[in-house]
């Protein structure tokens, strides 16, 4: 593919970052070698490339299922109100597709020597948590759901053009779809037009 | 209702019609040697995922992976590289000439439905939905197909400005593959209409999906990548609407939805994203559509 970097140059340099990485884990490193001690960093490498965008989308996979869960127990406890049943499917279904997504990426991890990343991102998970936190209706749950889908799409929509493995650019491809058909019709639900935009611009992309 | 396929034909179960039914792992070298040959030739081969793009492959849905051995990968190097740059640019060119005249057959189908076609209001699917009697059922059926209309002019200017960019000629013909099943296709009533144009939305998605594992201009990738976007959106959608037509819930299949959000069928999620990854099930190939 592009830059001159074959596959097996990829996964090679891949394997020995990860080689030096497995010290950092043990240290609380992970999910992308940040937060390691001062010592430690120094030896570390940052993840780049396409096992980057494989560690920003397996955080932002977590925070959507985070996010989902959350909303889907407010639900459950009524706290809501009275919740349409294509709302809590859209939600669950949501939810459950975002666990197969996060399922690909961390197994794009876990094949090159990284460990899988299991918890949300950390930069966006505050947010997420208190907007979650004073949502009050369908309504508002709407709006939240609508959110996260479109920090994952616009993620994704950025990181395609980056990425050197050309299965890894048709799994992001392929999760892109998914998150846009569930935009659409969490804002058919919220009485929007579903396709509004003719063309998709990356403006709430995470990094 | 009977589902419709591209030539407007009962599908078999994984028939969409009309494109070549492939593994969606194309090599693009291989897509190259036919290129840099100056053929016309499909060039589907499949090539195996080694390394990292194996483990990908793996986690993907069957249809969706590479099962060729990488043989056929090693075998194509060697012509494709020969190709070099120029046969890089012919097969980007050729992949955007065919997004373009995808494109150009959804507006005309479109149009067949909105009554701006060959036929204007006479067109089967304009006097079938000219005759719906939910009043906002047929409204926003109208505004659905009119903004899907125009979301895919805007593609087809996005891909032929691409073209030419990279100095090939721009398309604007439809897809010769697919333009007289589309003309033939019965779409006399409402929910074929919907149906047929999910069908299509499907092929456009998927072929782009593919496009993006071959295409190597940057902008183009990025072209590729924000349009796709945007068929997944009206796929999802039309989806919907069909799967609320035929559970003879079509007056449901309005915007704003207001209080029938309620009436809504819970099932409206799993038929509108059924799969957390999509089979890619029928694409048009890179050189269907090019500039002869």
């Amino acid at each position: 593919m592009s830059g001159g970097l074959t596959r097996r140059r990829f996964l090679g340099a891949g394997v020995g970052a990860a080689a030096v990485a497995a010290g950092a884990a043990a240290c609380g490193g992970g999910g992308g070698g940040d937060g390691a001690s001062d010592t430690t960093v120094a030896t570390v490498p940052r993840l780049t490339g396409d096992l980057a965008v494989a560690d920003l989308a397996a955080r932002l996979e977590n925070l959507a299922i985070a996010t989902y869960d959350g909303l889907l127990a407010t639900t459950e406890a009524g706290t809501l109100g009275a919740v349409p049943a294509v709302v809590a499917a859209v939600i669950a279904t949501a939810h459950a597709q975002h666990t197969e997504h996060l399922a690909v990426w961390n197994g794009v991890l876990r094949a090159a020597g990284q460990p899988e990343v299991t918890t949300a991102d950390a930069g966006l998970a505050p947010t997420l948590d208190g907007m979650r936190a004073e949502v009050t209706d369908v309504g508002g749950a709407l709006r939240l759901v609508l959110l996260v889908e479109e920090i994952l799409s616009d993620t994704y929509l950025k990181a395609i053009p980056t990425l050197v493995d050309k299965e890894s650019v048709q799994a992001a491809a392929l999760i892109l779809v998914t998150d846009q058909q569930h935009q659409a019709i969490v804002r058919f639900a919220l009485g929007e037009n579903p396709a509004p935009e003719p063309l998709q611009i990356p403006d709430k992309a995470a990094s | 209702m009977t589902a419709v396929t591209v030539d407007g034909k009962p599908p078999a179960p994984d028939d969409t019609g009309g494109g070549d039914d492939v593994e969606s792992h194309v090599d693009r070298r291989a897509v190259l040697r036919t290129v840099s040959r100056g053929t016309g030739a499909t060039a589907v081969a499949l090539a195996a995922g080694g390394g990292l793009g194996g483990v990908v492959a793996g986690l993907l849905p069957s249809s969706a992976s590479a099962s060729a051995s990488a043989s056929a990968t090693a075998s194509a190097s060697a012509s494709a590289t020969a190709g070099g740059g120029r046969a890089d640019a012919a097969l980007d060119i050729q992949i955007l000439q065919t997004a373009a005249s995808l494109e150009t057959l959804m507006i005309d189908l479109y149009a067949a439905a909105l009554g701006s076609g060959p036929l204007g209001l006479a067109a089967p699917p304009a006097v079938a939905i000219a005759a719906m009697t939910d009043p906002a059922a047929r409204t926003t059926l109208v505004k659905l197909l009119t903004d899907a209309q125009a979301h895919h002019r805007e593609h087809r200017l996005a891909f032929q400005s691409r073209t030419t960019e990279l100095g090939g000629k721009e398309q604007t013909a439809a897809n010769p593959k697919y333009a007289s099943g589309v003309a033939s296709a019965d779409v006399s009533s409402p929910d074929r209409m919907v149906d047929y144009a999910a069908v299509l939305e499907k092929i456009l998605t998927d072929t782009y999906v593919l496009d993006l594992t071959l295409v190597e201009n940057v902008k183009a990738k990025e072209t590729l990548a924000s349009v796709m976007a945007v068929e997944a959106q009206h796929l999802a959608v039309f989806r919907a609407v069909g799967a609320l037509m035929r559970d003879d819930l079509g007056q449901l299949a309005k915007i704003p939805i207001g209080n029938d959000l309620v009436n809504l069928p819970p099932t409206l999620a799993a038929a509108a994203f059924p799969k957390a990854l999509e089979e890619i099930t029928s694409v048009a190939e890179p050189a269907s559509g090019a500039v002869p």
